[in-house]
């Protein structure tokens, strides 16, 4: 009895420790190392270059059947769940619309939790995680703010207005950070925004610089809309997150859709920077280069999944997915556009919306979402989620109600049932397919590989996969409460020992016709 | 100084008479497009969107996958937007999977159930109507 109570104090002190311990990280040293870091996960995408590559062996073909659960955190909140848990020093840091938790990543125990309270109507309820820096975390909100938290207390530090949401604008990206700058981009396309990409400073969050994403008047890229009026509402979200070469300072940036999405009479012409990578110098935010996907998108087609750098037979890769079911891949160094594949089938794509309606593959759903590629250097190849459904899009009115959806016509999608998801494996130097696995339903969230040959994928019907990575063999299989799954596998050590943390729960709009379940963090380890 | 005075106070009485007459104009208006829907449209409406809207967004209209629409959320976002504003938006990019696909009068019904949810009390005789819609905003 004696020693129930002694153990319950100490489980009780060290939560207490923990949750008002100071937290001084990650250095920008860190940071720079986040790729190779075993102990953390420290951006939606892992690291800098994206790519979702974990170092960790402990965990491995050989044993990833003897999975089990080791606890759950639910928010009991329906909302949008699409994070990636961002991990250091063995907490995990999850957001849903207005609530920011930090939970122990080894038991679920929560720590502290913070809940906004918004200045502006809130657009859109879905927020992708946050940026972690030298004792702070960075969001952002609903209504357009950034946020910056005590790390350590989820206790405000400061917030500043970055766009007028009554317009249109949020800001859902999980931010990076880099040389004491947050990068955040304005997401809102479809309700008609002009998106900017923003710089801001990590200490009071005072603004950098700016870059117009629909140029204007002088600016390069100006004389691709035929309408100058149309610029106005001309789209261009960022809403994923954002890749950064640490060598060159150079920041990859995904645009989304023109708007308005279906009408593009409205605004003819190529509609630069929409559905377009972007590179920018990220201490100036001036335009160095960029590769745009499709040219005057009438079907809502966004580039949104981050774009990912990596080097393969010496040279400097990009390779980013898009909404539209293609995988491109770039030589960076020479900027040349190497293949670009299917990761979904397709129809009718050069065909323009009508109002009687045009039947395409894949509708504005499909593709690949806001979960972009992961590459491991072991295998050298890319894996891809993508969602393979059809619809119909038609042509309507061009109508504006400022801070409402503007669409100019509508897409109506076949039934779910029919909709399929996909885990693809590519050659990263060629883009030939290796191997396809079919989970049996859609697959928005990210894809994680390891060096212990794991690729880690999840589903819209509740369920998380280990497959071989070369072979696509699954090796492991569990369901998590039926919680369809947007979110990705963040995986990491603590004292020693490797963890996977999922998020999953209510997957957002992207994967519409699912069961509502609540959000949720589920940990897995070995017995 | 009197005389100023005086010169003001006949053009005050002149704008203030403008001003009650339009004020008067206004109110006969209103008068004429009193907000109003019939307990049927909010049955049917919650019906309809029981079978087509809550699993995105909710049982109780607080928004899940989809935006709230109810309570102070919703009313921020939309204070400032007439009816007309509402339907046309509803109508043309709803249900998600299907936009546009319900009928006139089920659109109708829904937009009475979401404006009964939110406590407008305008349950009468007379029907919501299209034509009336650009009269009124989601404000109480």
């Amino acid at each position: 009895m004696k020693l129930k109570w002694a153990v319950a104090i100490l489980g009780l002190s060290l939560i207490a420790s923990m949750a008002g311990a100071q937290v001084s990280g990650p250095t920008q040293a860190e940071l720079n190392n986040s790729a190779m870091a075993r102990d953390s996960w420290l951006m939606y995408n892992k690291s800098y270059t994206g790519t979702r590559y974990a170092t960790l062996t402990q965990i491995n073909t050989t044993n990833v059947g003897q999975l089990q659960r080791v606890c759950t955190f639910a928010t009991n909140d329906l909302g949008a769940f699409q994070d990636t848990p961002i991990v250091y020093k063995g907490v995990a840091y999850i957001t849903q619309e207005d609530k920011t938790y930090a939970i122990d990543a080894t038991n679920c125990n929560k720590l502290w939790e913070y809940d906004y309270q918004p200045s502006g109507p809130e657009v859109l309820s879905t927020n992708r995680d946050v940026a972690i820096y030298n004792g702070m975390l960075f969001r952002g909100t609903g209504d357009a703010h950034l946020l910056a938290l005590d790390a350590a207390t989820g206790k405000l530090l400061w917030n500043v207005q970055v766009q007028d949401s009554s317009n249109g604008y949020f800001t859902s990206s999980a931010p990076i950070v880099w040389n004491n700058m947050i990068f955040m981009g304005d997401a809102g396309a479809d309700w008609g925004i002009k998106g900017q990409m923003h710089a801001f400073n990590v200490s009071d969050g005072s603004k950098v610089w700016d870059f117009n994403v629909i140029p204007t008047g002088s600016e390069a890229g100006a004389d691709t809309w035929g309408s100058a009026d149309s610029t106005a509402t001309g789209g261009g979200s960022m809403w994923t997150s954002y890749t950064l070469n640490v060598a060159t300072g150079k920041l990859y940036i995904s645009i989304g859709n023109p708007a308005p999405d279906f009408a593009s009479a409205y605004r003819p012409g190529a509609n630069l920077y929409t559905d377009s990578v972007i590179v920018l110098d990220a201490k100036t935010g001036k335009l160095d280069h960029y590769y745009q996907q499709i040219s005057g998108d009438n079907k809502d087609f966004d580039t949104s999944a981050a774009p990912i750098i990596y080097t393969l037979n010496g040279n400097l890769m990009m390779s980013v997915a898009t909404k539209q079911g293609y995988l491109f891949t770039y030589d960076d160094s020479t900027k040349q556009q190497l293949y670009k594949v299917e990761t979904t089938s397709h129809l009718n794509m050069d065909k323009p919306p009508t109002t009687e309606g045009t039947r395409i593959c894949p509708n504005y759903t499909g593709g690949s979402q806001w979960s972009g590629p992961a590459y491991s250097p072991t295998t050298q190849m890319l894996y891809v989620n993508s969602i393979d459904y059809c619809g119909v899009v038609k042509l309507g009115e061009v109508r504006l109600v400022k801070g409402q959806l503007f669409f100019g016509g509508s897409m109506e999608l076949d039934d779910v049932s029919k909709a399929k998801g996909y885990t693809t494996a590519y050659d990263a130097a060629t883009g030939k397919q290796i191997w396809r696995f079919e989970p049996g339903a859609r697959s928005p969230g990210g894809v994680t590989v390891t060096a212990g040959g794991l690729v880690l994928t999840s589903d819209t019907a509740g369920n998380m996969y280990a497959l071989n990575a070369k072979t696509g063999a699954v090796l492991f299989k569990t369901n998590i409460d039926n919680a369809p799954s947007g979110g990705g596998i963040s995986t990491y050590e603590v004292n020693g020992k490797q963890y996977m943390a999922i998020a999953v729960g209510n997957s957002s709009k992207g994967a519409t016709g699912v069961g509502a379940v609540a959000a949720r963090l589920a940990i897995f380890a070995l017995p | 100084m009197i005389k100023r005075t005086s010169k003001w106070t006949w053009r005050s009485i002149a704008i203030g008479t403008l001003f009650l007459g339009i004020t008067a104009l206004g109110v006969g208006v209103l008068a004429q497009t009193q907000l109003s829907y019939t307990q049927a449209q909010v049955d049917l409406g919650k019906t309809t969107y029981s079978a087509q809207c809550v699993m995105c967004h909710g049982a109780q209209l607080q928004g899940v996958s989809g935006p709230a629409l109810a309570g102070d959320k919703f009313l921020k976002k939309w204070g400032r937007n007439t009816l007309d504003d509402f339907y046309y938006i509803m109508s043309t990019s709803m249900p998600q999977t299907n936009p546009g696909s319900l009928s006139k009068d089920q659109y109708l019904a829904i937009e009475a159930y979401v404006l009964d949810t939110n406590g407008f009390k305008a349950v009468g005789d007379k029907s919501l109507a299209q034509e009336d819609l650009k009269s009124f905003k989601f404000t109480k």
